[in-house]
Parts: C-alpha cells; sequence; structure tokens
C-alpha cells in the first residue's frame, strides 16, 4: 500500500536533513604545518598519514593548496607542495583527505594540453572528462600480458628495419643534447597519423624549456598530428614535483587506451630531468644520497613507471601502451648512473651519435649500439626480408671504412663491401617530418640489398630512390598498397621491382662507371 | 562507480511507496547525498521520482495560489488531475502560496504544469493585444 509521502515535502526534509548532517562535526585528521621552504612543507601530527596521500594545506589566505606525503616519520611528515610553497606559513593547518593522488583520462583529453594534474593548459577551457585514474597503479601482472607482436612503425628505415619497435614495447632514445633524439619521437608520431594506424600519442615534456614544446605542438598541429595527441607539458620552471608527477600522471591517461582495447604510444621527454627533480625532492627530504647524489630508490623511480607500459593479453583487450623513454648523456657516456640504469629497463635503445650528425648522416643512429630486444617479432614480414643483412653490412663498412683511412690499394671485394656500405648509409638518411611507408622502406632496401645503387654516384643516390618511389607509386599503386599490409610481396613484384630499380639507376650511372662495366 | 541518476530515483520511489516516515527516509537519502558527493542533483533526482510515481498511480500536484483554497476547490483540483491521469490510484495535493499568482492558481506535475492563473491570463491578454497593435 501506497504512503501519502509528497515529493515535494520530502525534498525540503532532505534538505534540511542535508544542513544539519553537514553541521556536525567530524573528526577530521589535523596537523600543523612546522616548517616550509623548496616546495616542501614539514608537518607535525598527521600520524596516520599514508604513503603518497593528499593533504589539504590552508594557505594564509584561506586558499587550500595540495601536498602529497612522501616521508613519513614517527614525528612529523614531509610533504610536497603541488603549488605554490610561498604562500604557506609555518603554523598553517594540514589535513588528511584520505584520497592519492587523481588525474582525469579518457578520450575527452585527446588534443589537448595539460599540466601533470590534468588541467589544461591550451585556454580551450575545461576538459569535460567523466574518469579520473590514481597516478601510480600498479603494473599489469605476468597474466594479463602477452609477448609484443604487433608492429609500431615509426617510419624511420633505419629503426623500423634494424631495430624494430613493437606495441607494448619500451625502446629507449638515448644521446647527447642537439641529436635529434625529440626528432625521431616526433616522427613516429606524426607516423601514426599519416599511416592511420589509429594510435594515441602521449608526449611528456618533463623540465622542457616552454619554447621547444610550443614548436612541438605547432608542428602537431600543421601536420594534423594534435587531434590524435595529448600533451601533458611541464616547464624548468615548474617546480620539481609537477615534474616529478607529470610521467606518472602520463601514464595513467595512457593507461586508459591501453585498458580499453585501444593502442597508445608514450613518449618521456626526458627521463634525466625527471631523475634530477627526483634528486631535488628526495635531497630536500633529507633522505641519503647515493650514486651521483640520486636516492636509492631512483632506479625503481623508472623501473615502476616503465613497466606499466605493455602489451595485454586478449583476454584483457589485447590494447598496448608502448613507451619511447628519451634519456640524454654527457659526451656519449651511456655508462652513467640513470643511463645504465634506463637501459636494463628497456627492451633495447637507439642510441644516437654526435660525430654521424654532425656528419650529415641523420637520423644519427649508431647501429653498433643500437638494439631492440622483442621488436623482432613484431616486424613487419617485408621489412625484415629485406633487412635481414643490413645490420651486417654497416657493421662491416664502417669497420672497413676506418681501415681503408689508413690504405690506399685495396682489392675488389673490399671496395665493393665500402660502396655499398657509403650507398646504404646515404639511402638510410632522411629527413624530419618526412616518415616513409612500409612499401617505400621495402622498395628502397630491396633494391640497395640487390645492389642497385651500387653504381649509381654517392650524390645521386637519394635523386635515385625519389625518382623509383615515384615512378613505383605511379605505375604500380596496386601492388605498393598491398606490400603496405605488411606481406612479403611475390617474386613477380620483387622482379618487376628491382628491374624497374636497375633501369633507373642505369641513367645516373656515370660515363666512367660504363666504360668500366665495359 | 557512479550509479546512474535513473537508477538512484527508482529506488527512492521505491522506498517512498512503502517508507511511512518521511523524517527517516530523509535522513537516509540526505547521508547518501552527502557520502557520494551529490547533493546538487537532489532537485532533479527528485523530479526522476515525481515521474518515477507518477507512472506508477502516484500522482502528485502542487498547487500554487495567491490565498488559501478552498474543500471544494482542492476537490475540484483532484479532479482535474484525476481526469487527466485516469490511471491515477492516488493523488497527493499539496498546497503551497505565491502571491505572484495575483488570482486562480497554477498546478505543477512531475514533468508539467497547468496554468490557471490571472498572471497567466493577463499574459495571454498582453500578449495578444501586442500582436493586434504590430
Amino acid at each position: 500500500m501506497a504512503t501519502e509521502i509528497s515529493i515535494k515535502d520530502l525534498s525540503e526534509d532532505i534538505r534540511a536533513a542535508i544542513a544539519q548532517l553537514k553541521q556536525q562535526p567530524e573528526i577530521e585528521n589535523v596537523g600543523i604545518v612546522t616548517r616550509v621552504g623548496d616546495g616542501i612543507a614539514w608537518i607535525y601530527g598527521l600520524a596516520k598519514a599514508g604513503y603518497s596521500e593528499m593533504i589539504d594545506i590552508t594557505d594564509q589566505h584561506g586558499e587550500t593548496i595540495t601536498a602529497f606525503a612522501l616521508n613519513l616519520g614517527q614525528e612529523e611528515i614531509g610533504a610536497v607542495i603541488l603549488g605554490d610553497d610561498t604562500q604557506i606559513k609555518a603554523g598553517a593547518t594540514a589535513k588528511l583527505s584520505g584520497r592519492v593522488l587523481e588525474v582525469p583520462v579518457g578520450p575527452e583529453l585527446v588534443g589537448r594540453v595539460v599540466d601533470p594534474l590534468g588541467r589544461p593548459l591550451d585556454g580551450k577551457g575545461a576538459i569535460k572528462s567523466k574518469l579520473t585514474s590514481r597516478v601510480e597503479r600498479t603494473a599489469p601482472g605476468v597474466l594479463d600480458r602477452k609477448s609484443v607482436h604487433e608492429p609500431l612503425m615509426t617510419g624511420i628505415t633505419a629503426i623500423d628495419s634494424m631495430v624494430p619497435i613493437g606495441r607494448g614495447q619500451r625502446e629507449l632514445i638515448i644521446g647527447d643534447r642537439q641529436t635529434g633524439k625529440t626528432a625521431i619521437a616526433i616522427d613516429t608520431m606524426i607516423n601514426q597519423h599519416r599511416q592511420d594506424t589509429g594510435v594515441i600519442n602521449i608526449y611528456v615534456a618533463i623540465g622542457q624549456k616552454l619554447s621547444k614544446v610550443a614548436r612541438l605542438i605547432e608542428r602537431l598541429k600543421r601536420e594534423g598530428v594534435m587531434e590524435q595527441t595529448i600533451v601533458i607539458a611541464t616547464s624548468a620552471a615548474d617546480p620539481a614535483s609537477l615534474q616529478y608527477l607529470a610521467p606518472y600522471a602520463a601514464t595513467a591517461m595512457g593507461e586508459y587506451f591501453r585498458d580499453n582495447k585501444q593502442h597508445a604510444l608514450i613518449i618521456y621527454d626526458d627521463l634525466t630531468k625527471h631523475a634530477a627533480a627526483y634528486r631535488q625532492m628526495s635531497l630536500l627530504l633529507r633522505r641519503p644520497p647515493g650514486r651521483e647524489a640520486y636516492p636509492g630508490d631512483v632506479f625503481y623511480l623508472h623501473s615502476r613507471l616503465l613497466e606499466r607500459s605493455a602489451k595485454l593479453s586478449d583476454e584483457k583487450g589485447a590494447g598496448s601502451l608502448t613507451a619511447l623513454p628519451i634519456i640524454e648523456t654527457q659526451a656519449g657516456d651511456i655508462s652513467a648512473y640513470i643511463p645504465t640504469n634506463v637501459i636494463s629497463i628497456t627492451d633495447g635503445q637507439i642510441f644516437m651519435e654526435t660525430n654521424l650528425f654532425y656528419q650529415g648522416i641523420r637520423p644519427a643512429i649508431s647501429v653498433g649500439l643500437s638494439v631492440s630486444r622483442v621488436g623482432g617479432n613484431a616486424q613487419t614480414k617485408a621489412v625484415k626480408s629485406v633487412a635481414k643483412s643490413l645490420r651486417l653490412d654497416l657493421a662491416q663498412f664502417r669497420e672497413l671504412a676506418a681501415f681503408s683511412q689508413f690504405s690506399t690499394d685495396l682489392d675488389a671485394e673490399t671496395r665493393q663491401r665500402i660502396e655499398r656500405g657509403q650507398r646504404l648509409t646515404e639511402l638510410l638518411k632522411q629527413p624530419q617530418y618526412s616518415p616513409y611507408s612500409i612499401w617505400q622502406m621495402y622498395v628502397v632496401l630491396l633494391a640497395a640489398t640487390e645492389g642497385t645503387f651500387d653504381k649509381v654516384p654517392l650524390d645521386k643516390v637519394k635523386t635515385t630512390e625519389a625518382n623509383l618511389l615515384r615512378e613505383l607509386k605511379h605505375d604500380q599503386g596496386k601492388a605498393m598498397d598491398a606490400i603496405n599490409t605488411g606481406a612479403e610481396p611475390d617474386e613477380k613484384t620483387k622482379k618487376l621491382i628491382v628491374d624497374l630499380a636497375n633501369k633507373i639507376a642505369a641513367s645516373y650511372v656515370t660515363v666512367d662507371e660504363k666504360s668500366k662495366e665495359k | 562507480m557512479k550509479v546512474p541518476r535513473a537508477q538512484v530515483a527508482e529506488a527512492i520511489a521505491k522506498k517512498t511507496l512503502t517508507e511511512h516516515d518521511p523524517a527517516v527516509l530523509a535522513r537516509e537519502i540526505a547521508a547518501y547525498l552527502l557520502t557520494e558527493n551529490r547533493v546538487q542533483d537532489l532537485d532533479s533526482l527528485m523530479r526522476d521520482v515525481m515521474a518515477y510515481r507518477q507512472e506508477h498511480g502516484v500522482v502528485e500536484a502542487t498547487v500554487m495560489s495567491a490565498h488559501d483554497l478552498t474543500a471544494d476547490v482542492k476537490s475540484e483540483v483532484a479532479g482535474l488531475v484525476q481526469d487527466h491521469y485516469p490511471a491515477a490510484k492516488m493523488v497527493i495535493i499539496r498546497e503551497t502560496h505565491d502571491p505572484e499568482v495575483i488570482g486562480g492558481l497554477k498546478v505543477k506535475l512531475a514533468n508539467e504544469q497547468l496554468d490557471l492563473s490571472v498572471r497567466a491570463r493577463l499574459d495571454t491578454f498582453k500578449r495578444l493585444t501586442l500582436e493586434g497593435t504590430k
């Protein structure tokens, strides 16, 4: 039997009850800020604080500034302030929030530039994200994963042929300053758009110059890549706490796509600055300094971050999060503390060499020091079939080229190896913002390994290559599209490519070479 | 995970059909809204509750008038609502005062309103007059 409750009266009763409940005193965990400075607040009286728990500190104007607990002592706790520490004075009240740090996640973030707390920086208004995720989450377990088997094409021939990257892999980009590390990351993002892979790009700028970030965003917009990209930006002027949080927050945003059957690529630019920000925080929190003054848990800092990039099992939706962390070395020293740590955590590294860069070999990838531990399984059959001997050919060339500097008289085989090596090096040069499709890589590498370019003068190699690609695209569009699916082409198509390549190359062979042949 | 508003409304509506003490129910709902941080949803939630109850035969009408209603007027309004909702098993009439109505009355249901006020008549008259002068 229905009762005669009036909903309008009930509404008023609820309103009164809410007001009454709000007035009831709550038992809160409250502490007092004893010292503050350099982005760190020391708080007395928050004995129940949890690690990484958010603390609301009331500043002198009555505004709330958030901090998170990192040092839990018996007497007092050390908290890192996520805001302006100059507004907090000793004696300020600090309350435990009972929450750990969360950031907005979801498709609403795509196309946006945000800070590590998910606040917009692009002036496009609030982010209407429905979901939030914890900044610190544990990585998927063994049973939730699958081995890396799908390619993540960078569009850079040297990488996709010799150090291939798979979806879910962690491939480190390492090198000195100004050697083209970020350029590789940007090209990879552009390639995801050009090849329409559907991979979501996440770029994390950690303590970067804002002018560099602005330039990058401008370029991404011009290339149309921003529509599938999230940029998380922190500048060198931001507090160390925000720089420390940036990669974790970005990973939380990437995990949304990984866990929802999608694929995402995350670029940490760079983890050297991240380690430096953490060192600053740790020293201010008075944690004991270790090697190079980094705290004892600096390895765990990056290992727990990069473990979150994974290829999930079919039961978990088969999504993936691929990581391209960047590390800056000093004078090519990859045996420094942070580089060795991250090298051991990742599934391979792409080493950029300053010498190569200044010789005009760009991308300046060192073939000898670069490696991909798991990407081979993810390489497309087409590229794999022509890239088998490439690494060996180039390594032999480098050795012989060094040796030949002391010798003038070389036997024919050595000379041939050197000439092939020079042409391969020339072919692997690639301007920035121009990633190659699978068919373009396949054609170039097939023609090179078949010796098509051997007689072409060095300065004409790139022109020959461009002509070959243009003619194939024009005359054999369908066959090239078929190669783009990744499958190895049949013998007939191979012959067709080689014949056309030989024909085009012949038109560039000099009179000298022709007379030698006769 | 946030429970959808329609689901919460349905649960509350079912409770209102069985619970006899509105004060107890109000406290329970207030506590829920506070813990779930959904106090701002109260108005829309209650409208959903009214709509649900209306679908299940309990129609609630708020009669707004400038003066107290006589018993005759009240039963007339109940009859009017009953005519509008022939399936209604129960009609709850709730009376409120609003001097802005001037004369006559306004009947508000969950998602509908019947304006029989002098103010509405005057507004119509004004609109028609203005249209006529154009």
